[in-house]
């Protein structure tokens, strides 16, 4: 704390500042990349072996070469394409909603104790419970399935933003109120920062749970998409390119984890001082 | 005759509960005159907070009068700024953005409200931590943050809820003399609440001394010792010796 802070940190705004990758970040990365080596490694002589039939239990490298058939026939481009398109979208109209519907629960007793627990509940229905619904609202379109999409983001951004203002500690709110700070200042400059950690856990949860709910409507009634593709290729009884896709849904979820919500994540606490003071950034 | 700034005029205040009504605070009657540093010394629970809070404009009083310089008290208003126990900062601003925070909310543009931010950031000793995060500073340190943050606002009253309670000996001794030079140069009128005997000694002009709960004013004593002072001057120990008789007094009387 020595010298004088002000130069090594210049007057900038206030940005939310990311720990750089540091040698313990790299071991990390390093460890990861040779467990999964170890793994991919370990699968591909075990279906070698030929204990089973490799349709049945098909080589890593068969499922390699199934991605790279689906990518080339430009199949799998256009299922990625389109499930994110449709997720990008179902989220952002989730988290609107869910972000406002939790502003409210977490303004007003009322909404709290009438919505809430609808809320909560409606978290626990897995969302593709609401396709058939869906179907007979919208008719077989994207909008039934953006709908699925919605449905499965809402309402836990909506929970874990009204948890986060309701845990708010109680003298912040009467500083910030002594200080002068009234209605849409009081909103923007204490509730929403205050409840930021938590937000954030709820866009990172609310994330995951759009898009399994995505893949899961798109297995049901789809005729583009990943889920799609699975169907796909459970009718050709074709496992390798089953497997290439599941694989596809994983990095597609991991990717925004690690260049999105994980970082956000970490930011937020770093910044608020709260959870793992050490905390760091996803490899 | 000039008019007190703070007056309570036999305030009452009742919480009710689930688990039934609770008199935090009967019939209590003060003044503070503008200018005056006033200590208020009470054993825990005996409603200091309480007091404070009607002051500042949390809660309403169930029964009497506040008034700030004759005027009523309805909400709170940065007129009246309390400095919290445990500092009550926001952690997601820097420093200097905490400090600035009730010239934001009076819409004061944002080079000024940085420049007063720091100007007030020297005279407790912390324009070096500027741009740091509260998590980076120390307790103390943070609690000068909150002392520059309600002073930035040249409140009419400055209302102190025992923050220093969390504090080692030699860091609180560091925010007493910080606060009496801030008082000699600013002589912002203070309501000072503590549980410590000596602190309320060191620090008041005058020293009101609250019976358990509920809470009223038993007792009040001048302090006349030469400022600044030091909790462990011989006229600061002396005052706290009958003080303390005088607490004491007071706890067995409720008992
Ligand atoms: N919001 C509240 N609801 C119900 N009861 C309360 C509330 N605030 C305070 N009380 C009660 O009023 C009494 C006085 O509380 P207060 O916080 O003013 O005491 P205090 O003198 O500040 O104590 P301490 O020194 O421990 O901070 C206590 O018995 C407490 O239980
Ligand atoms: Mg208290």
């Amino acid at each position: 704390m020595m010298g004088d802070p002000r130069h090594a940190q210049p007057l900038r705004r206030s940005t939310l500042r990311l720990p750089r990758p540091d040698r313990a970040w790299w071991k990390h990365l390093g460890a990861g990349v040779l467990f999964l080596l170890l793994l991919f490694g370990g699968w591909e002589a075990l279906a070698r072996m030929g204990f089973w039939p490799r349709y049945l239990v098909p080589a890593f490298t068969d499922v390699l070469r199934a991605l790279w058939g689906t990518a080339q026939s430009g199949g799998l481009v256009a299922g990625l394409a389109a499930s994110v398109m449709r997720l990008v979208l179902g989220y952002g109209i989730g988290l609107v909603l869910g972000l406002g519907l939790g502003l409210w629960m977490g303004r007003s007793r009322i909404a709290e104790s009438t919505l809430g627990s609808v809320a909560l509940g409606l978290q626990a229905l897995p969302s593709v419970a609401w396709l058939p619904l869906a179907l007979i609202w919208f008719g077989l379109s994207e909008t039934a399935i953006t709908f699925v999409v919605v449905m499965g983001t809402v309402f836990a951004i909506a929970v874990a933003t009204s948890t986060a203002i309701h845990q708010t500690p109680h003298t912040w709110e009467r500083a910030a109120r002594n200080l002068g700070a009234r209605g849409h200042a009081l909103l923007l400059h204490l509730t929403l920062p205050a409840a930021l950690p938590g937000i954030a856990m709820g866009m990172k949860q609310g994330w995951s749970f759009a898009w399994r709910s995505l893949i899961a409507a798109e297995m049901v009634y789809s005729t583009v998409g990943l889920g799609h593709l699975l169907m796909f290729g459970r009718e050709l009884n074709d496992l390798p390119l089953v497997m290439a896709v599941m694989l596809v849904i994983v990095a597609v979820g991991l990717a925004a984890d690690r260049l999105a919500f994980g970082r956000l994540e970490v930011a937020v606490q770093r910044r608020w001082g709260v959870g793992r003071r050490d905390a760091k950034l996803p490899a | 005759m000039t008019e007190p700034r703070v007056e309570l005029r036999q305030v009452s205040k009742t919480y009710d509960t689930q688990q039934g009504h609770t008199l935090a605070l009967r019939d209590v009657s003060l003044r503070v005159m503008p200018g005056e540093i006033v200590t208020i010394l009470g054993p825990s629970g005996c409603g200091k907070s309480t007091l404070l809070n009607l002051v500042a404009g949390f809660e309403p009083p169930e029964e009497g009068e506040v008034l700030i310089d004759g005027q009523p008290v309805e909400s709170p208003a940065p007129d009246r700024l309390v400095m919290f126990q445990e500092g009550a900062l926001f952690p997601w601003l820097r420093v200097h953005d905490n400090v600035a925070f009730g010239l934001r909310m009076q819409g004061v543009g944002k080079a000024e409200r940085r420049a007063q931010a720091m100007e007030q950031l020297k005279t407790v000793g912390l324009e070096q931590f500027s741009h740091h995060l509260l998590h980076e500073l120390s307790v103390g340190m943070r609690q000068r943050v909150a002392l520059a943050r309600a002073l930035v606002m040249h409140p009419r009253v400055l209302l102190m809820d025992e923050p220093f309670a969390a504090l080692d000996a030699q860091t609180r001794d560091g925010l007493h003399a910080t606060l009496q030079e801030l008082w000699a140069s600013a002589g912002t009128t203070t309501l000072f609440v503590t549980h410590n005997i000596r602190e309320a000694a060191c620090l008041g002009d005058r020293v009101l001394v609250m019976s358990p709960r509920p809470g009223t004013i038993v007792a009040e004593r001048e302090v006349h010792a030469e400022r600044p002072r030091h909790i462990e001057d011989d006229p600061v120990m002396q005052v706290a010796r009958s003080l303390r008789q005088e607490l004491h007094a007071a706890v067995e009387a409720a008992a």
